[in-house]
Formats: C-alpha cells, sequence, structure tokens
C-alpha cells in the first residue's frame, strides 16, 4: 500500500512537470510571432512598428533562451507568482481568486444537483434493464450528453424573454451578500450544467453496476433463494459503490469543461469567462498559467481518487 | 498467361454475387434496425445528415448571400426556416452547415483516432521505455478537460477549419490510444504472434498485419463514439467564437456573436441551428452505443 502511494504521487508529479512543458511549447510554437499575433488582435493587415513589437517582447520575456523562460514559467507557478495579464495589466491571482468562488459554486451546485439525480437514476436504469424505465432514462440521459448546453441555455433565455418577462441577471452578487439573490442567479445555469453532469454519471453507473449484477456471486446469491432486495442492497449496491468514486471524480472534469461555455451564456464572472476571454484577445500570460491551473487540479482529483479507491477497496489496501 | 488471366477474372465479382453482397449489406442493416431500433433511429438521422451534406447545391440556395430586403423574415414558403438579420436563408445555412460539421466529425475522428491507433499499437507491441514514455504523454494529455485543451491548441494556432479539425483530432488521440493498447497488450501473448515471430516477421508486419485486426473492434467504437463528441466539440468551439471563421455556415457559429441579439425578434435564429446539433450528435451517440453493444464480446447476448 505504501509504495502504491509513493508510487502514484511520483506518477502525479511526473505528470505536472509534462503538462507545463506541453502547455508552454503550445503557446511558443504558435505560428508566427507572438508579439504580432498580441499586437495585431489577428487582425493581417497593416504593420505594427518594430518598437512596439520589441515592448511586447520584452514584457513577457521572449527575448531571453527557452530554457530561462520555462524555469521563471514554472517557478513562478509554484511560488504563486503569476505575473499580470497582457492587456488589463492587472495580476492573474488576484483575479483568479476574485473568479474562483464563482466557478466553484457552479460546479459544487451542478454537481450536488446531479449526484442527488444521476446516481439513483444509473441504479435504477441497471437494475430494471431493458424495461421502459431503463429505455426512458437512457434516452433522456443520453441527450443530455448530446444537446449541446449553450442551446439550451438559449432556449431558455428566449423562451423568458419571450413569454415570462425574465431575462438573466446582468451583475453578479455573492452568496454571502444575498444568499436568494445568488441561488436565484444559479438556478438555470446549475439546470443546464447539472443535466449534462447527471447524464454522465448515470450512464456511468449503470454500466459498473450491469457489470457487478453479472458476477458469480450474485447469482450464487439469487440462486441460494435470497430476496431480491437483499441482493440488491447487500452483494450489488456494495461493490458497486467502488466506481461510484471514479465516477464523482469524473464528472468534476466533465463540469468543469461545461462551466467554460455555461459562464460564457449566463454572464457569471467565473474562471471560464476569464480564460475565453484572454484565448480570444491571445493575451498568452493568462492562457499559459489559467490552463495550467485547470489541469493541475484534475491531476489532483485523479491521484485523490486512486488513492481512495485504493484505501475502498481491501485487495489493493492489503496488498 | 492464360493462368494469370484466370485468376484474374476470378477475382472480379460476377453480377450475381454483386446483388448477394448488396442483398447481404441490406439484411445486416435491417437486422440491425430490428434489434436494435434505437441504434436504428440513430442510423437514420446519420443517413439523412449524409443525404442533407451531399445535395446540399440542389435543395439549398447560396449560404452566404445576403438579401438585405429579406432581413429576419419569419418562416415562409419561400425561406423554410426563415432568414437572419443579413437577410440570409436559413434553411440553406443549415444545410450547408450539414457539410461542415460532418467534414469536420470525420476528419478529426480519422486523424485522431488513427494517431491514437498507432500510439497503442507501437506502446503495446514494444513495452518498456517505448510504452512508458508514450503513456506519460498520454496521462498528461488526459490532464486537461476536453473542450479546454481543443481551446488552448486553437487559440494558439489560430482559427480556420484546418486548425479545428486538427485540434479535435488531437484531443481524441488519449482515449484511442488507452482501449487499443489494452486489447493490444493481451493480444501479443497469443501463441499466434509469438508463432508470427518464430517464423521471422518484421515488427510491422506483426503489428499492422497480426495485432491490428484484432484491435479494430475496439477501436471502431470509440471512434464512431468520437464522431459524436467531435461534432459537439466543433460546435462548442464556434459557438465561442474560435472554430470555423464567422461567414462559414458552422452551426455552432449561427448561435453566437451579433445573433444572440435576435433571439427576442426572431427566435427561429435560436431554435433551428441548435436543434441540428442536438439531433445531429444524438443520432451519433445512440448509432455508437448500438455499435458498443454488438460489437463488444462482454455485452453480447445482452441487450
Amino acid at each position: 500500500m505504501q509504495r502504491y502511494i509513493f508510487r502514484r504521487i511520483l506518477l502525479g508529479i511526473l505528470t505536472m512537470f509534462i503538462v507545463s512543458m506541453i502547455i508552454f511549447a503550445m503557446v511558443r510554437i504558435a505560428p508566427g510571432d507572438v508579439a504580432y499575433t498580441i499586437a495585431s488582435q489577428g487582425d493581417e493587415e497593416g504593420t505594427i512598428p518594430e518598437e512596439i513589437l520589441e515592448e511586447i517582447r520584452e514584457q513577457l520575456g521572449l527575448n531571453e533562451p527557452l530554457l530561462t523562460q520555462y524555469k521563471n514559467y514554472f517557478v513562478g507557478f509554484i511560488t504563486l507568482d503569476w505575473g499580470v495579464s497582457y492587456f488589463s495589466q492587472q495580476s492573474i491571482s488576484k483575479e483568479f481568486l476574485r473568479r474562483f468562488p464563482v466557478t466553484f459554486e457552479l460546479m459544487f451546485l451542478s454537481i450536488m444537483v446531479s449526484m442527488c439525480l444521476g446516481l439513483p437514476l444509473g441504479a435504477l436504469m441497471a437494475l430494471r434493464q431493458d424495461t421502459w424505465i431503463d429505455y426512458s432514462a437512457r434516452v433522456f440521459s443520453l441527450a443530455g450528453l448530446s444537446v449541446p448546453n449553450f442551446w439550451s441555455a438559449t432556449l431558455i433565455i428566449t423562451i423568458g424573454m419571450l413569454y415570462f418577462n425574465w431575462a438573466p441577471q446582468v451583475s453578479y452578487v455573492s452568496f454571502f451578500e444575498d444568499p436568494m439573490g445568488n441561488l436565484t442567479l444559479y438556478f438555470w445555469p446549475v439546470l443546464t450544467l447539472g443535466w449534462i453532469v447527471m447524464a454522465t454519471q448515470a450512464r456511468m453507473l449503470r454500466s459498473s453496476m450491469l457489470e457487478v449484477l453479472r458476477q458469480d456471486y450474485v447469482r450464487t446469491a439469487q440462486a441460494k433463494g435470497l430476496s431480491e432486495r437483499v441482493v440488491t442492497m447487500r452483494h450489488v449496491i456494495r461493490n458497486a459503490m467502488l466506481p461510484v468514486v471514479t465516477v464523482i471524480s469524473f464528472t468534476i472534469i466533465v463540469s468543469m469543461g461545461g462551466s467554460v461555455i455555461t459562464e460564457q451564456i449566463f454572464n457569471l464572472p467565473g474562471i471560464g469567462n476569464y480564460l475565453i476571454q484572454a484565448m480570444s484577445r491571445r493575451d498568452y500570460p493568462v492562457v499559459q498559467i489559467v490552463v495550467l491551473l485547470l489541469s493541475f487540479w484534475i491531476i489532483i482529483i485523479n491521484l485523490l481518487t486512486d488513492l481512495l479507491y485504493a484505501w475502498l477497496d481491501p485487495r489493493i489496501r492489503y496488498s | 498467361m492464360a493462368t494469370q488471366s484466370t485468376i484474374d477474372s476470378s477475382n472480379i465479382l460476377q453480377p450475381k454475387e454483386r446483388i448477394n453482397i448488396f442483398a447481404k449489406t441490406l439484411k445486416a442493416i435491417l437486422k440491425f434496425y430490428k434489434k436494435k431500433p434505437l441504434g436504428g433511429l440513430g442510423l437514420t438521422i446519420l443517413l439523412i445528415m449524409i443525404v442533407m451534406a451531399v445535395f446540399a447545391p440542389i435543395i439549398a440556395v447560396d449560404p452566404l448571400q445576403t438579401d438585405y430586403n429579406q432581413m429576419i423574415q419569419a418562416p415562409s414558403l419561400e425561406h423554410f426556416f426563415g432568414t437572419d438579420d443579413l437577410g440570409r436563408d436559413l434553411w440553406s445555412r443549415i444545410i450547408y452547415g450539414a457539410r461542415i460539421s460532418l467534414y469536420v466529425g470525420f476528419l478529426s475522428v480519422i486523424f485522431g483516432c488513427g494517431i491514437g491507433l498507432v500510439v497503442g499499437l507501437v506502446g503495446a507491441f514494444y513495452g518498456g521505455w517505448v510504452d512508458t514514455t508514450l503513456q506519460r504523454f498520454i496521462d498528461a494529455m488526459m490532464a486537461f478537460p476536453s473542450l479546454i485543451l481543443a481551446l488552448t491548441i486553437v487559440a494558439t494556432l489560430g482559427s480556420g477549419i484546418d486548425k479545428v479539425i486538427m485540434a479535435i483530432g488531437i484531443v481524441q488521440i488519449p482515449r484511442a490510444s488507452r482501449v487499443v493498447r489494452s486489447q493490444a497488450l493481451a493480444i501479443r501473448e497469443m501463441d499466434y504472434v509469438t508463432a508470427a515471430r518464430a517464423i521471422g516477421c518484421k515488427d510491422t508486419r506483426i503489428m499492422f498485419l497480426h495485432i491490428l485486426p484484432q484491435v479494430t473492434a475496439p477501436w471502431l467504437i470509440i471512434a464512431s463514439a468520437g464522431l459524436g463528441t467531435a461534432i459537439l466539440t466543433e460546435a462548442s468551439l464556434s459557438f465561442l467564437g474560435l472554430g470555423v471563421p464567422a461567414p462559414d455556415p458552422a452551426w455552432g457559429g449561427m448561435l453566437s456573436g451579433r445573433a444572440r441579439d435576435y433571439y427576442t425578434v426572431a427566435p427561429w435564429m435560436a431554435i433551428w441551428p441548435g436543434f441540428f446539433i442536438a439531433m445531429a450528435v444524438y443520432g451519433f451517440n445512440l448509432f455508437g452505443d448500438a455499435l458498443r453493444d454488438i460489437l463488444d464480446p462482454r455485452l453480447r447476448g445482452s441487450q
């Protein structure tokens, strides 16, 4: 067990290094001159004076050798010295801290809502496989994965504006200032994002439960005449709980990707919003830090999942 | 000379056999419809989309043609889905949009899952440090949420349909390579692979002629599941303004930008593009699910 933990943490750190190198390389191998791209804003025409380009290069540290640049990037990241946005000249870490709670609340509420609905739905689908319950739940959950959330959100806003004289709030209020106002603000975003998360959870739990249901010990339990309820509670649910850990960690990643678009539509000033803004302005200092942060987050979640999984599974715990 | 010509003529399908193969395929498709009604629905949606894309010039007019006398017209017999803020016919834009979606979807899956296939095969076959290095890179790529990875690639490469295909393709690599690798690891230990090695087959021959055929089923499952994701990702990128550039009628792009100001005046502008994205992705997902049930030996026998 100790060896496993040690090995797993080392692997996690290695992955972090590789991720940081990939992001660093991606920003540098961008075709053309980065300084020119930033200065011209994707506008192909016109020439930009050399002094301005030189100034941008100087400011982004593009004149230094690659190894020094990478060192500055990585060490800066670790020591929380994230630099400033090229456009607003604002500190990235301050902006990040200001926006983090918005995204966190969106993800947290969506995952909570979907756990209350998605996990029972997935279990029900597996236990009633090939009945009308299973079929309709499958149609519903697959729709959650297929309907783009920017469309469902658009429909909600359009219908709200046309028939109910309702529009999403423009200004953001935090939970601590105005709890009710904050929760009404989050209602529709959470619902659109939660549908995707719920669909993922239900489908994953269904397939892992089906796998457990086909095990020999379940057949044995049924053969010795245990009631369906006992078989389900003692043998199936218990063993199907393990994959749930993986399911939940996976949905954190899914909701992170989904929150980018949800924030964009509902005007939530979160991290996804920040990232899209930076990407469309080619604000590379912001992009390379925020993307690295998000992937570090995922690596840590995956690491914790694996460790929790190992601890929960006696076959790994005692090996 | 004479023998060669006989061999050649026997290789050419006789008309009767050709009909036979046609009938067999038709039979297989009918069986698929009967056994997997939901998958059949998905296949139907797919076929409709392909028809839309292929016959676009016949059933639609120029999707880029603006007409300032026809701005924001409600759906009518002249414009089935209405017109947008520049007077472009939405029906035509949707039809031509199917071309973009299918084009990006298929090419990116072939590109990404193709690389994934080779990476997985090579890793599993050679093992050792080759495999470890490849796996660490795959791990690192899996540490990005897929949409954010695609966004970052497009943001650095610049927008354009070829870059979108590349970005979405790269996002597909990890999953394909994982699945292929785990399957290939088991195949590698099989007796017939050892036999092939014993008679002195080259590495590439073993990999592509002996192992590859055994990993096609799981690869197909992943690739077909990837098609739906690819179309959805393309739509999301275009919606965020970082995908297929503006005048081209990409479904996602039709929902973004200035179009958002017209939703209350012209709800059809909000309804149709999204509806078609949802149907296309839904169709691909239903079809992929059914395909998985049929091809995955562990699920065979169950519905």
